[in-house]
């Protein structure tokens, strides 16, 4: 594939840097061309017209190289029409300015071909014979120009109009020659060569080339230019000085003459003369003429020129210029004179005065060519030189070379004197540049090219090399995978043929592999276990040895069978085992294509033992039919032939064997049960929906007997209905113990119905089974709309409630339940019992809405009596308080008055006392009115106190009242009691204060203070006093706030001591009583009570 | 009887105008060149202690030498206010005392609690009354000069 690519790809690179040297040669020449202008140094040998045609033909290249096919074949055409018009168009007439673009037919040819070639390769099947034919011809006309500079011979052939042109254009024509036949296979290689790296690679070499090469020609322009002005400059300053030495040697010649007084001596004359015209060969004719003008003596090289003479004097415009140097007095120089042979010639006068009054002259004649022949013969021939006198030509180096062909690189102009004038013209031969100047160039240039060429290539192949690379990875990307799918294939084929090995020495089947001759030739487990023999005993090993001798002809009939392209399938035969037992085997058996048995074995011989078990237990079943008075029967209703097993005919009272059909049969039952089991048999038949019926049948000895009936559909394939069958059987006893059953079961649903409690059961599913009429009635549902509905479903609000947790306390222990239950869907308070059984749970309930609604009613009466009484104790708590501040108002400033008493009368400050002491009782009611409510309204948290501790300090707090008294107390140590401590204390201050306070005048008060009846359950705090006692009439008076049982005058106080003890004592649950008669003394008796919850305290 | 030894600032804070009256007289009977001043609420009271009287408008409030609180006051109660006396550093130092008709122990425990000076149950008596007023002249106003 590579070294295939190799040789389109070296031709593709020549052709594409072809494309681009000639595109970049072409666009310099163009763009220099616009710069410098026709004169341009650059132009000295390129013209415009190839510029163009390069250039087009570069983008011919390159489109046929990048395959734009029509722009190629546009730009072909458009070629060979440029290179036309260029070609023959300058030809016309009056087309001179074409001139500067015109091109050389040959090179017309040369593009013909070309382009024919181009577009061959494009446009024709066979497009490379043209290419093959042309490119010969091309390269041959490129060599046999380049061949023309150095073969004059050859010079009409040259490609260029000019010899650079032709050095440079002549390889390129040979490189196109090569390149030409293999444009078709350029252009049709399936190859994409391109790639943007090798055209800009290219551009940039050939770019970089052909600049360089444009530097080194406008470098040879520049330094010829330097030459020729340098030679012109040379030129002239050597012809003023040859002139200026003639002029000299003249005037010399003429000044001795006259000195010599006039003429010399015809021998004189004739010795120096000849000696001039010996010594300087430009010279040609010496002549002294006198003031007509005649030739006084006259000395010349040949004779030719004493004609030359004559002409010259003879010609009045010299004879003035004659007078003229003479009047001047000054030697001249004359302007050119064309001889008849076109030589020119000049001639220098020089005035002489030989004697007085004499105006000759000494003329000479000098060959103006001679002269310049003899300056300019040591120039190099690559210039040439034109030299003008007074605008003539005089002299030409090359006078064959016509204006065309050179071009003028330097002009220099110099005006001796007035009336002469001299030009010096330097010019080059177009296009023939010396031969270094001319090969370097282009020499720089192919090489640059080649150069570019070979980086082209290089690049190409090392991209080559690198998408070689890259395919390379791809492939053995490729390989790995093959290689990876390849491994996958044979692990899944091991997997394969293990799984199938395993298939075989698993399968519950026995397999073995028998050959024709048969012998066994491989086995599986199940087949050697079966038989109980070993492996190697069977391998190799004949199978007709197992076969049992009665089966051998069955076997070999199969084999045969085998062989004539059948299968076997179940076939049955016997087989020995090792112990010689026969085993039923059912065989299947392919043969395969390498002669190979492959057969397939199931042991039947259990199921063989299953089937006759069958047997047996059918004649148990006969058994049972007859033990049980139950029978079968079959109808089939294609035929309406029935079957009757005996057991049916011995219910119906018939023969056995007997079968009546279906009509017969019906007509055995009694006249209430016939259409009953008539319509089941034809539902049944037509539908398929099996009947089990109870019913009375006469028998035919007229015997009343109850039968179940039971039949069911047998369905074909289709689903039809094509035999009824069933069993049949005696149930008279069974039914009359129902019968029995049912009556007991009536006379107590009677019962429940008449008790006046609602009675429910359930099942052990929550469904209901039972529920009385009353039961209707209380939960407002029908009987049907409960039996068999579950509970939980029928009334769902009671899940989650107390019914629901008492009834499945009641399943799930066992236990009967008690309880009472609000149901707010019925707005029923109930009172239910229900009792578990195995059946499930059996439930009373009743009513007990207005027992309910009784005690509702009372507790909210209760519960308005709290709030009024708890309204009323903070009223008096609030009353009181707020009394005492007007109070407190009055006793202030009545006591201000007082201050003031001094002003009253003793009247008013009577009525001040008394209003002082009315305000000092009520502010005395108030705080015992607070006191009282304060019981409530302050009251503390109960805890366990020491009742000692508290007496001990109301006994301290007493102390003053006590010794002034004089009062004996008498205290035991008192059990400890739960209660307010502060309350309990005021209890003991009262009551003690009050005995304390209570007493006969005369007689000190003696109290005790003791328990009594101390138990568990509590104890008794009896305070005792010999005081003075009252009326036990007023004993519930005593309690009663502001009831005073003395008069205040005698004892202080405002009777509410009491009624607190007796609300502190009701707040802890105690029960005060009093024993009192006047003048006896009064015994208090507090009975504490230790409820559970003041035990607690008391444990803490 | 004790003379300041010069006129001292006491503020009273009571909306009873009886009481007020009643403590005027006997503090121009127990201490005449003690200066009254009087305000009847909380509010009144605290805008006073600030620096700004209703009456006085413009002029700086003197520090008082003592203060005569009230409980039970209109808007803000003498409770309040005495919490917030006491707890404004510049003001904590001002001895206050509650006088006020409750004689409640809750009352009693949460101005002990609070950091009131002393308290001090309203008088029935107008001797009392004198009493009260000599002691409080006695701790709190003449005490440097004792």
């Amino acid at each position: 594939m590579v070294n295939a690519l190799k040789r389109p790809a070296f031709w593709y690179c020549l052709t594409l840097a072809l494309a681009i040297s000639l595109g970049s040669v072409g666009l310099i020449i163009l763009i220099d061309f616009g710069i410098s202008g026709p004169e341009g140094v650059g132009r000295l040998s390129l013209r415009p017209g190839g510029g163009l045609i390069a250039l087009t033909l570069c983008a011919a290249f390159l489109a046929l190289l990048l395959r734009y096919r029509w722009l190629a074949t546009g730009l072909g055409f458009g070629l060979i029409a440029l290179a036309s018009l260029l070609t023959l168009a300058p030809r016309l007439p009056e087309s001179d300015w074409l001139d500067i673009a015109a091109l050389n037919p040959l090179l017309l040819l040369v593009i013909l071909l070309i382009s024919l070639s181009g577009l061959a390769a494009m446009h024709l099947s066979r497009g490379w014979f043209v290419g093959l034919v042309c490119g010969p011809m091309v390269f041959g006309l490129g060599l046999v120009s380049l061949l023309s500079h150095w073969y004059p011979g050859l010079s009409a052939l040259g490609l260029g109009n000019l010899t650079e042109a032709t050095l440079v254009l002549s390889p390129l024509v040979m490189l196109a020659g090569l390149i030409l036949p293999f444009l078709y296979s350029i252009y049709h290689s399936e190859v994409q060569f391109y790639s943007k790296g090798l055209l800009v690679l290219g551009i940039l070499g050939i770019l970089i080339t052909t600049l360089s090469w444009h530097a080194l020609r406008l470098q040879s322009g520049e330094r010829l230019i330097e030459r020729a002005e340098s030679l012109a400059s040379q030129l002239e300053a050597s012809a003023d000085s040859a002139f200026g030495v003639k002029l000299a040697l003249i005037r010399r010649l003429a000044e001795r003459w006259e000195l010599l007084d006039g003429v010399p001596s015809q021998s004189f004359w004739e010795q120096e003369v000849s000696s001039y015209l010996r010594d300087f060969p430009d010279l040609r004719l010496i002549t002294i003429l006198n003031r007509d003008h005649s030739p006084v003596r006259t000395e010349s090289r040949t004779l030719d020129y004493r004609g030359w003479l004559e002409i010259f004097l003879s010609d009045q415009r010299n004879r003035d210029w004659l007078n003229h140097t003479i009047e001047a007095r000054s030697a001249h120089l004359s302007a050119p004179l064309v001889d008849n042979q076109d030589r020119y010639h000049a001639a220098i006068a020089v005035p002489i005065t030989p004697g007085p009054g004499y105006s000759w002259s000494v003329l000479a004649v000098v060959d103006l060519q001679t002269v310049y022949e003899k300056l300019t013969a040591y120039y190099d021939g690559n210039l040439h030189v034109k030299v003008y006198h007074q605008n003539q030509k005089v002299f030409d180096t090359a006078p064959d070379i016509t204006g065309e062909q050179e071009s003028m690189l330097a002009s220099q102009r110099i005006t001796p004197h007035h009336d002469s004038e001299r030009r010096i013209e330097v010019y080059t031969r177009r296009g023939s540049l010396p031969p270094g100047e001319l090969y370097l160039p282009p020499a720089v240039l192919f090489t640059g090219l080649g150069l570019s060429f070979l980086v082209m290539l290089s690049h190409f192949f090392w991209r080559q090399s690198e998408q070689r690379t890259r395919s390379l990875a791809e492939l053995n990307e490729v390989l790995n995978q093959h290689l990876e799918e390849e491994r996958e294939l044979r692990t899944t084929n091991e997997t394969l043929s293990r799984e199938r090995d395993q298939f075989f020495a698993l399968s519950p089947d026995m397999f073995c592999i028998v050959d024709l001759n048969s012998h066994f030739f491989e086995l599986n487990e199940t087949f050697v276990h079966t038989l109980g023999y070993t492996r190697d005993q069977l391998l190799g090993s004949s199978y007709m040895k197992l076969v049992h001798a009665e089966d051998h002809e069955k076997t070999i009939r199969a084999v045969q069978s085998l062989t004539e392209g059948h299968e076997v399938k179940d076939l049955l035969i016997r087989v020995l085992d090792c112990d010689g037992n026969p085993h039923w085997l059912q065989i299947n058996a392919i043969l395969s294509a390498d002669d190979l048995i492959y057969v397939v074995a199931r042991d039947t011989t259990d199921q063989l033992a299953i089937e006759e078990k069958l047997r047996e237990n059918e004649a148990l079943l006969k058994l049972a039919e007859r033990l049980a008075q139950l029978g079968g029967w079959v109808v089939d209703l294609s035929t309406g032939k029935s079957v009757w097993s005996d057991a049916v005919c011995d219910i119906h009272e018939l023969p056995r064997g007997q079968a009546p059909d279906v009509e017969d049969a019906i007509n055995f039952y009694v006249d209430e049960h016939r259409e009953q089991i008539r319509a089941a048999v034809l539902l049944c038949a037509e539908t398929g929906i099996p009947f089990d019926e109870e019913l009375q049948i006469r028998t035919a000895k007229g015997n009343l007997r109850w039968v179940r009936a039971i039949g069911h559909a047998v369905q074909d394939d289709e689903g039809k209905v094509v035999k009824l069958q069933g069993a049949f059987q005696d149930i008279t006893a069974s039914h009359q113990a129902m019968e029995q059953i049912r009556r007991y079961a009536e006379r107590q649903a009677i019962i429940f119905e008449s008790i006046t409690d609602a009675f429910y059961t359930v099942d052990n599913d929550w469904r209901f089974t039972y529920v009385n009429r009353k039961s209707e009635e209380l939960l407002r549902k029908n009987r049907d709309d409960l039996l068999g509905h579950n509970l939980w479903e029928v009334f769902p609000d009671t899940i989650g409630t107390e019914l629901d947790d008492q009834y499945r306390y009641a399943m799930e222990t066992g236990n009967s339940v008690s309880f009472e239950f609000y149901y707010p869907p019925l707005n029923e308070w109930l009172e239910v019992s229900a009792y578990p059984s195995d059946e499930g749970l059996a439930v009373y309930y009743r009513s007990i809405w207005e027992r309910k609604e009784a005690q509702q009613k009372l507790e909210a009466a209760m519960a308005e009596l709290e709030r009024s009484n708890r309204e009323l104790q903070d009223f008096a708590f609030v009353a009181s308080h707020d009394l005492q501040e007007p109070l407190r108002k009055i006793q202030a400033f009545s006591d201000r008055l007082m201050t003031k008493s001094d002003q009253f009368g003793p009247s008013e400050q009577d009525y001040l006392k008394r209003m002082q002491s009315a305000a000092g009782r009520m502010q005395q009611l108030i705080e015992d009115l607070l006191s009282y409510s304060r019981v409530t309204t302050r009251a503390k948290p109960m805890a366990l106190c020491h009742t000692d501790d508290v007496l001990t300090g109301v006994l301290q707090d007493l102390d003053t009242a006590i010794t002034h008294e004089q009062a004996r107390i008498k205290v035991q140590p008192l059990p400890d009691l739960v209660g307010d401590a502060t309350q309990l204390r005021q209890v003991f201050q009262n009551l003690l204060s009050n005995a304390i306070k209570f007493h006969a005048p005369d007689t000190p008060p003696e109290i005790s203070v003791y328990a009594e009846n101390v138990s568990d359950s509590g104890w008794t705090l009896v305070v005792q006093d010999q005081g003075i006692g009252f009326d036990p009439r007023y004993t519930q008076k005593l309690f009663h706030p502001f009831q005073r049982l003395h008069s205040r005058d005698g004892y202080a106080g405002t009777g509410i001591g009491m009624a607190i003890v007796k609300k502190i004592l009701d707040r802890h649950g105690a029960e005060i009583t009093v024993v009192s008669a006047p003048g006896e003394g009064t015994t208090f008796r507090i009975r504490f009570t230790s409820s559970p919850a003041q035990e607690q305290s008391k444990d803490e | 009887m004790n003379k300041p030894v010069k006129p001292a600032l006491v503020v009273v804070a009571d909306d009873d105008p009886d009481d007020c009256l009643m403590i005027r007289e006997a503090f121009e009977d127990q201490c005449a060149d003690c200066t009254l001043c009087f305000v009847h609420d909380g509010e009144e009271l605290m805008d006073f202690l600030h620096g700004q009287h209703p009456d006085r408008e413009g002029q700086t409030c003197p520090v008082p030498d003592l203060l005569l609180l009230d409980l039970n006051m209109p808007l803000k109660d003498g409770r309040q206010s005495l919490q917030e006396i006491k707890s404004d550093p510049r003001l904590q130092v001002l001895p206050t005392v509650i006088m006020t008709t409750s004689s409640d122990q809750d009352d009693r425990d949460f101005c002990q609690q609070r950091g009131a000076n002393d308290y001090i149950v309203k008088p029935r008596k107008y001797s009392d009354l004198l009493d009260v007023v000599e002691s409080l002249t006695k701790q709190w106003i003449n005490k440097e000069h004792d």
